[in-house]
């Protein structure tokens, strides 16, 4: 299992949004850091193939992020996640099912389990409208787990959720680290502290430091402002 | 494609389940269900005062039509019917005096089919005795002036007058309102269906953009090509839906109210240039069949043009331009050609006067009828369109 990002790079008109990276993931859980507008949301729409790179590769197992192939190993929510407010929670979920091809039994399956595991089973048959911000985010970490992905992106996952449900929410992430390459883009160094394996801190569209972490180390906080400190004296 | 099925339906479910849809849908249906009442809802004035109901009016004239129906138009009709009208004062409003709805209501449908196969006015129809044998003939000739003025070649003529020839003469009458009010009304029953598909499709691509959904699709598997499609499909199977739904309905309350009878009257009796051999009850049906072609290709083109703009605010207001442009402009007849392309656009072409229109186009020498291959040269479109927007949205799906 290998998610090799080779040379990305995205321009908009003058603004370089990510900068030549390259990067070779393995299984387990990467924590992407970065200040709000670093680069990460870009970086991770071209991971998942909705963003064109104004140069570089991605792939997975050799497969190109413009195959089928590529996108059925992937699992993503993104940082806006949009559902249909008149849909039923257990509906959108039957749906994203079908566009990841995931056959009829299988996805009904698949939608009670995911719906027991991120607590929505009870509203299943409400619509997604008059959910909270916190149950809309579980759904779309439950679509992101559906075809139980290789690959899983996930853009700012914890934001809406209270703290009880971030716990959860760790801890399935963690669970989920074990079988897939999680890429996990946050700006709130405590939603990484305790999962990751290994951080990756962006800034201005660039790493600036990329490499293993442990709770042994100092804290993540005070490490990722080192970073930014150093990076701002190299400049 | 195992799940195309499931994602058609969901795309289906999409649309319908919008407040916007439910709303104007209701709207809708409630519209073609009046709108053939208009003529039986509200009172009658005679010199300024109300006398009855309309509907009470209607009702006299319904049983006088009745109890005309099924005779032929011969000497004997028309001199009854002259008769009946000699007696109405020579006023400008004349169907508002007593007299008229005393003698001349049941016949007023009788008379006006001879008034305009002459082509006369009121008074000249007074004075006027005439025979069978002339209002046939002066009939076959004024369609002949028509289709002279209509610029039509000489093929089209001959074609035309061998069909007029089809029709049996002389003419039966037969009570036939509820044909009529079918064929009176479906262009207001079109426009709103066009106005109806345009609302509700223009967001099908650009509303995944505002609904934030677009990335959720673009990363799944079957998030490119067959999604594509299924939108594609469930557009269409909407506009198709809907214009059965109106035709069902507009037919039901027609005949419910006003009565199955007059099926097989002529269609020329009703709509005077329409010399093909058809009865007002195929003429109905046909306008519905021929707006459910109509409504599929503008289906396709509000898509195609929402995935080109990718908003559904700029292609709804350029589809609603569109239709009241469409309405609004048309060509003098001297320009066969751009007229004759112009009335057959899907727009356009739901209306009696553009379906039935004398311009047909000639192939190999032979003359066919707009019904006969614009369901051929719409089905081009809709595949030419189909595969476009294919393109566009492949090609656009990565930014």
């Amino acid at each position: 299992m290998e998610l090799v990002i080779e040379g990305l790079s995205k321009n908009f008109k003058d603004t370089k949004a990510v900068s030549d990276i390259s990067v070779t993931l393995h299984k387990g859980v990467y924590g992407l850091l970065g200040a709000n507008g670093a680069g990460k949301s870009t970086l991770m729409r071209m991971i998942c193939g909705i963003l064109k790179p104004s140069s570089g590769r991605v792939s997975f197992d050799g497969m190109d992020v413009s195959e089928e192939g590529f996108r059925a190993v992937l699992g993503y929510l993104p940082q806006d996640f949009g559902y249909y407010p008149e849909f039923k929670a257990r509906d959108f979920l039957l749906y994203m099912a079908a566009l990841k091809a995931i056959p009829k039994k299988e996805a009904l399956a698949r939608t009670e389990e995911l719906l027991e595991l991120v607590g929505l089973k009870e509203v299943s048959k409400k619509k997604i409208k008059t959910f909270s911000g916190g149950m809309k985010q579980r759904l779309g970490i439950a679509q992101a787990l559906l075809n139980r992905p290789k690959l899983l992106v996930l853009d700012e996952p914890t934001a809406g959720l209270d703290p009880k449900e971030r716990v959860r929410f760790r801890n399935l992430i963690e669970k989920t680290g074990h079988d897939c390459i999680v890429i996990l883009s946050t700006h709130i160094v405590s939603d990484i502290e305790h999962i990751s394996d290994e951080v990756m801190i962006m800034r201005e569209g660039r790493f600036i430091y990329q490499g293993k972490w442990t709770d042994e180390q100092t804290s993540l906080e005070d490490f990722y402002l080192k970073q930014f400190e150093e990076a701002e004296e190299d400049e | 494609m195992s799940n195309f099925g499931t994602l058609f339906r969901y795309e289906l479910k999409k649309i319908v389940s919008r407040k916007l849809f439910i709303i104007i849908a209701i709207l809708l249906a409630l519209i073609t269900c009046l709108a053939p009442f208009s003529g039986v809802i509200g009172s009658r004035y005679e010199n300024g005062t109300a006398v009855e109901s309309y509907f009470s009016y209607y009702m006299k004239e319904q049983s006088g039509k009745r109890a005309l129906s099924g005779r032929t138009i011969d000497r004997e009709l028309i001199e009854e019917t002259l008769a009946a009208y000699s007696k109405v004062p020579n006023v400008l409003r004349y169907s508002e005096t007593p007299e008229y709805r005393e003698y001349a209501l049941a016949y007023n449908e009788v008379y006006t089919f001879i008034r305009q196969s002459l082509s006369i006015s009121n008074e000249e129809m007074k004075t006027r005795v005439l025979g069978e044998e002339e209002l046939y003939r002066r009939k076959a000739e004024k369609l002949e002036e028509y289709l002279n003025e209509s610029f039509t070649t000489d093929s089209e003529k001959e074609f035309w007058k061998n069909q007029y020839e089809k029709i049996e003469k002389p003419f039966k009458y037969y009570y036939h309102d509820a044909y009529e009010r079918l064929i009176d009304g479906f262009m207001t029953v079109s426009v709103l269906t066009m106005a109806f598909l345009a609302t509700v499709l223009s967001g099908i691509f650009p509303g995944e953009k505002a609904t934030k959904t677009e990335e959720l699709i673009l990363s799944s598997a079957r998030g490119r090509k067959p999604v594509y499609a299924a939108k594609m499909l469930a557009g269409i199977t909407i506009s198709l839906g809907t214009v059965l739904a109106v035709g069902i309905l507009s037919f039901a309350v027609c005949l419910g109210f006003y009565g199955t009878e007059g099926f097989n009257l002529p269609l020329n009796f009703d709509v005077n240039f329409v010399m093909y051999p058809l009865s007002v009850g195929q003429g109905s049906l046909m306008l519905y069949g021929m707006l459910l072609i109509s409504a599929a290709l503008w289906a396709v083109f509000i898509m195609f043009v929402s995935e080109f703009i990718k908003n559904g605010m700029a292609t709804l207001s350029a589809s609603m331009l569109l239709l009241i442009v469409t309405n609004m402009v048309s060509f003098p007849v001297s320009a066969r050609v751009l007229g004759q392309i112009w009335g057959w656009l899907p727009l356009n072409y739901p209306s009696v006067w553009n379906m039935f229109d004398e311009r047909t186009l000639p192939i190999f020498g032979k003359c066919f009828t707009s019904w006969q291959v614009l369901p051929i040269i719409y089905l081009c479109l809709v595949i030419m369109l189909f595969f476009f927007g294919k393109r566009k949205y492949e090609r656009l799906s990565r930014e």
